[in-house]
């Protein structure tokens, strides 16, 4: 027999809607994941999923992906009560999570922590609670379980076993918080009101927007809403059968907000996330009904007017692809906007000066209005950035950094084999059957990861050596040493076609002697820089959160921060419960015990 | 009419009993806020219980306290009422939070969730706990003790006796309120024996946040695990049927020794698993704070603000209210809120609305186990800006203007000019 190319997807089916009893039956659907050899677990290149109960401390079967009976069915079929399915679910959602990431930004992402942490861990059933985390120190995502409220359990039955692994949502939303404690490992660190609502709404954007790739879910809703995305439905509604079960009579989030606008009083992180993601979603909404509305035309006539009743099911087929298109594009900007964040002390109106400055050097031309469309929604709901004059698109940009030596001299040896390993971990193989099996024949990827971490040493090096020298410029602090974190190539395809190869590097700075300012709480001040560099070595932006004590307006940006984080400290202090019983010690450390992805999702 | 008001601040340790009385010449009519202590001894304040009484008699020689008010029913706040003495005093309408409403739903929700969490906190703290237990009366130094103190002031169970005094007790069949009524806007109230004195109600307000703000935190689950009554741990409900288990060497083989799921991994998922994130006795000790009766007397170009222990929810809706604030600026002596605490006094409240010169009366206590109370910067910032008394620093007062200092009470007087 002739070879058979290998499959670059594997089929897995998975709940697309929450299992939730009444209403209607949940929707099952089988969705593409990209393929990898699957150990049972299923253990992965970079995910690994362990079923164990750490309530009944008891392991569960676990699922072999990769058994010929399995493959056959296109993976298990959905169940509530077998864990293989829950496993298969889990593995499912988080690697196509990762998957949009890794196409967003142009590379392949690593979810290794050193040794002994080279895949993020998932477990289905960790604790009984209503409460899933990402928990850095593990390294995993812990899903909990629990029995739905007796006297309002919603659609559930009373006592019902919920399982938060059994939710699209909420895996998506975990495994978000954990590639983007990946990418910017300091966000976690709650220095301004914003950071861990950036967390939180980022995370709830992700999970959302994953809803429009799931053709059947779309098309059906399309059909019966008649192409007005802005009903309430399981599609901008999040984790509706965790939000029910646990007697709250709703789901647990929505992307339509109500017309909140952010100010200094909404600072709950879920809630200030929520207009984050009401602002992304506005952006989305308007640029769906531009694009769709000619759609409507041709149906009609040139009318626009619909007839009663449901959609014609071909006219929605075109609409939920172009909803779904749109979905995909906007999820793109939203994740590929990362390359261009500060490295500390994120706000939102950096996201959007970030959001729009990574959109414009791919897509200057703004084709479908999606930029446009974006900054609009986020004017409409109060979010600016600081120190800008308008919202125009030029103001928003970050601006081009200033001039300085090519990046080159120190990079010229080391870059050619950065590129090599990267563009090797990234690039699509052939689907030719025999030309696909002969490259099979490499490394595998976990071992040019491996490889990979000598050179980067030696360009973390170098970057390091180059940004000492251009302190002024890269504004950071003479005093203090620089740590290079995440220095990452980049490959993109613009809209005219054209390779975009970028390199990023944050470069960070902890201000030592603010260990002992106890209004900090324990945190260092941080400062840094993100740098993006184009492939001939022009540093092309520098993305900076100064310290104080550097010269002139840097300077007093940076005592503007400083005050800002005690100002947010002692907002936090107001509102702990533990803060009159803390001892000193607690005291002392008050603020990386408020690091934690588990105690902010238990608020909610 | 009235010519001058006295307030008298018990020194309760940590704990509140303030009792306002409204001279007409040598005739004084009262209001008595809370009554209770974590840090005294059953005989200590009993002792105040009386003294309270005693400083009531009318001209027929019975005691007499026009208003009685229960800020909220945390044991420091009105253990003083489980007392024979209160029988005889006869009282002309008591006020609690809206909250204490036997027959309101929602309060009852609220109050039936506080109280079964703090149970089972209690329970999950010692197993053999006692509703009688005050750990800090009896000189208990450990954390268990400290938290074991938190969540017994929450325990209604340890109020029974003196919750019962405040829904049917005293002389005279006083009529209960609860505040504020559930159709009303900043309430505004008079009672029958004070004339041109008016009360207006600040909270707890029903909205949507602060009733969020009064639910005990998320951890119920944790602690609905540990099971109700029986000393023995119930039997762990695993996520799924048993026919799925397997072994350690089971999972190991099956995952060809590829998983990176090590011991040590497998502590740290147990204790996630076991352990509650946080501290929940801080978490229900807050949230029964934030169910605190807010209440300011206007009386003569005085404003007297009681707010309980009122924390940030509570506050928030406060300050967020144009009315509120607007009250709050007028505001003469401020009751602080919670002994001092961080959380008890809003930042904006000290540094922006209170008026130069406004007085502050703390009922605190420093205790060994919460080294945080009262505040020092709080206290500072007060001091800085009003003029501030403290129960356990009475002596600080001696001499000033409008302070006497009695052996168990620190009085400020004003005028009331009508």
């Amino acid at each position: 027999m002739k070879p058979i190319p290998k499959p670059s997807t594997r089929p897995l089916k998975i709940y697309a809607t929450d299992p939730t009893q009444g209403y209607e039956a949940a929707l099952k659907i089988s969705i593409p994941v990209a393929h990898e050899n699957l150990l049972p677990g299923p253990i992965g290149d970079r995910l690994a999923v362990v079923d164990y109960d750490g309530h009944a401390k008891v392991f569960y079967d676990c699922v072999d992906l990769d058994d010929p009976s399995v493959l056959t069915q296109g993976g298990l079929d959905p169940s509530e009560s077998d864990p293989r399915f829950h496993q298969q679910m889990v593995y499912a959602v988080a690697a196509r999570t990762l998957s949009n990431f890794d196409r967003a930004l142009g590379r392949r992402l690593r979810l290794s922590r050193g040794k002994g942490r080279n895949r993020l861990r998932l477990f289905p059933h960790a604790f009984r609670g209503q409460n899933a985390f990402y928990d850095r120190q593990l390294h995993a995502v812990l899903f909990g379980y629990f029995d739905a409220n007796e006297v309002n359990p919603g659609a559930n039955l009373p006592r019902q076993r919920i399982y938060t692994c059994l939710s699209h949502d909420i895996i998506a939303h975990e495994m978000t918080h954990a590639i983007v404690d990946r990418l910017r490992p300091l966000f976690l660190e709650p220095t301004n009101v914003d950071t861990h609502a950036f967390h939180e709404g980022f995370s709830d954007i992700v999970a959302l927007f994953q809803h429009f790739t799931f053709p059947n879910l779309l098309e059906r809703e399309i059909q019966r809403n008649r192409g007005d995305l802005q009903k309430p439905t399981v599609l901008v509604e999040l984790a509706r059968q965790f939000g029910f079960a646990r007697g709250e009579g709703r789901s647990l989030r929505s992307a339509l907000d109500q017309d909140t606008r952010l100010s200094d009083s909404v600072s709950e992180p879920h809630d200030r996330g929520a207009i984050l993601v009401a602002a992304v979603f506005d952006g989305f909404f308007q640029t769906y009904r531009t694009r769709v509305d000619d759609l409507f035309r041709i149906a009609t006539g040139g009318s626009g007017t619909l007839p009663r009743g449901h959609l014609e099911p071909h006219l929605a087929k075109r609409v939920a692809a172009e909803a779904a298109r749109t979905a995909q594009r906007h999820l793109d900007i939203c994740i590929r906007a990362f390359d261009y964040l500060p490295p500390v002390d994120i706000t939102f109106g950096d996201y959007l000066r970030s959001l729009v400055t990574a959109d414009f050097e791919l897509n200057p031309d703004d084709e479908y209005g999606q930029r446009a469309a974006l900054i609009e929604g986020f004017r409409r709901r109060g979010i600016y950035p600081e120190g800008v004059v308008s919202l125009a698109e030029e103001s928003l940009r970050w601006p081009a950094a200033p001039p300085l030596p090519l990046m080159e001299d120190q990079l010229v040896s080391l870059l050619p084999q950065l590129l090599r390993l990267e563009a090797y971990r990234f690039s699509q193989p052939s689907h030719d059957a025999e030309l696909r099996n002969r490259a099979d024949r490499r490394s595998s990827v976990t071992e040019e990861d491996t490889k990979s971490e000598d050179i980067e040493g030696q360009v973390a090096k170098a970057i390091e050596h180059y940004a000492s020298q251009h302190r002024d410029a890269l504004m950071l602090r003479p005093d203090l040493p620089i740590r290079v974190r995440g220095f990452r190539p980049v490959f993109r395809t613009a809209a005219n076609g054209r390779l975009m190869i970028e390199l990023v590097a944050q470069l960070t700075q902890a201000d030592r002697a603010s260990q002992v300012d106890a209004m900090l709480g324990g945190l260092e001040l941080r400062g840094g820089t993100t740098i993006v560099v184009g492939i001939d070595g022009t540093v092309r932006y520098v993305v900076a959160k100064p310290l104080p004590g550097l010269a002139g307006e840097q300077g007093e940006i940076g005592t503007a921060r400083l005050e800002r984080q005690r100002a947010f400290v002692s907002e936090l202090d107001r509102r702990d419960p533990r803060i009159p019983y803390m001892s000193a010690s607690e005291l002392k450390r008050r603020m990386p015990l408020r690091m934690s992805i588990r105690a902010l999702h238990s608020g909610h | 009419m009235f010519d001058r008001v006295t307030v008298r601040m018990y020194e309760m340790g940590f704990g509140d009993c303030f009792l306002v009385t409204f001279w007409k010449e040598k005739i004084g009519k009262s209001v008595l806020f809370d009554c209770g202590s974590l840090s005294r001894t059953k005989a200590e304040i009993s002792k105040v219980a009386a003294d309270v009484v005693a400083s009531c008699m009318g001209d027929d020689g019975k005691p007499r306290i026009e208003l009685v008010v229960c800020t909220h029913r945390h044991k420091d706040h009105v253990n003083g009422f489980d007392d024979a003495v209160w029988a005889k005093v006869e009282v002309g309408e008591v006020w609690m939070p809206w909250t204490e409403n036997p027959r309101d739903a929602e309060a009852t929700r609220i109050r039936e969730r506080q109280s079964s969490f703090a149970f089972a906190l209690c329970k999950s703290l010692d197993a053999n706990f006692k509703p009688s237990d005050m750990p800090l009366a009896d000189g208990r130094n450990d954390e268990v003790a400290a938290r074991l103190a938190l969540a017994l002031n929450a325990l209604s169970l340890t109020n029974e006796k003196a919750m019962a005094t405040l829904h049917d007790g005293f002389a005279g069949r006083p009529p209960r309120y609860f505040l504020p009524l559930k159709d009303s806007v900043a309430e505004v109230r008079t009672v029958a024996g004070l004339p041109g004195v008016t009360f207006h109600i600040l909270g707890p307000s029903r909205s949507e946040s602060v009733i969020k703000s009064m639910n005990p935190p998320a951890g119920g689950a944790y602690l609905a695990n540990l099971g109700g009554a029986g000393s023995n741990p119930p039997r762990p409900k695993p996520a799924c049927e048993t026919k799925w288990q397997i072994s350690q060497p089971e999972f190991e083989t099956l995952t060809r020794g590829m998983s990176t799921f090590t011991a040590k991994d497998r502590e740290e998922v147990n204790k996630a698993a076991d352990e509650p994130d946080g501290d929940l006795a801080a978490a229900i000790d807050q949230a029964v704070n934030n169910t605190s009766l807010v209440t300011m007397i206007e009386v003569g170009g005085q404003f007297l603000l009681f707010p309980g222990d009122a924390q940030w929810g509570t506050w928030k809706a406060i300050l967020d209210d144009a009315d509120g604030r607007r009250l709050l600026e007028h505001t003469t002596m401020l009751k602080v809120s919670h002994h001092g605490s961080h959380n008890g006094t809003p930042k904006e409240l000290v540094e922006k609305l209170l008026q130069k010169g406004t007085v502050a009366l703390v009922s605190t206590e420093p205790v060994k186990q919460w080294p945080d109370v009262p505040r020092a910067p709080l206290m500072k910032a007060l001091a800085a800006q009003a003029i501030l008394a403290r129960s356990d620093k009475a002596t600080k007062v001696k001499g000033q203007a409008g302070f006497t200092v009695e052996e168990s009470y620190v009085v400020w007087e004003t005028l009331v000019p009508s």
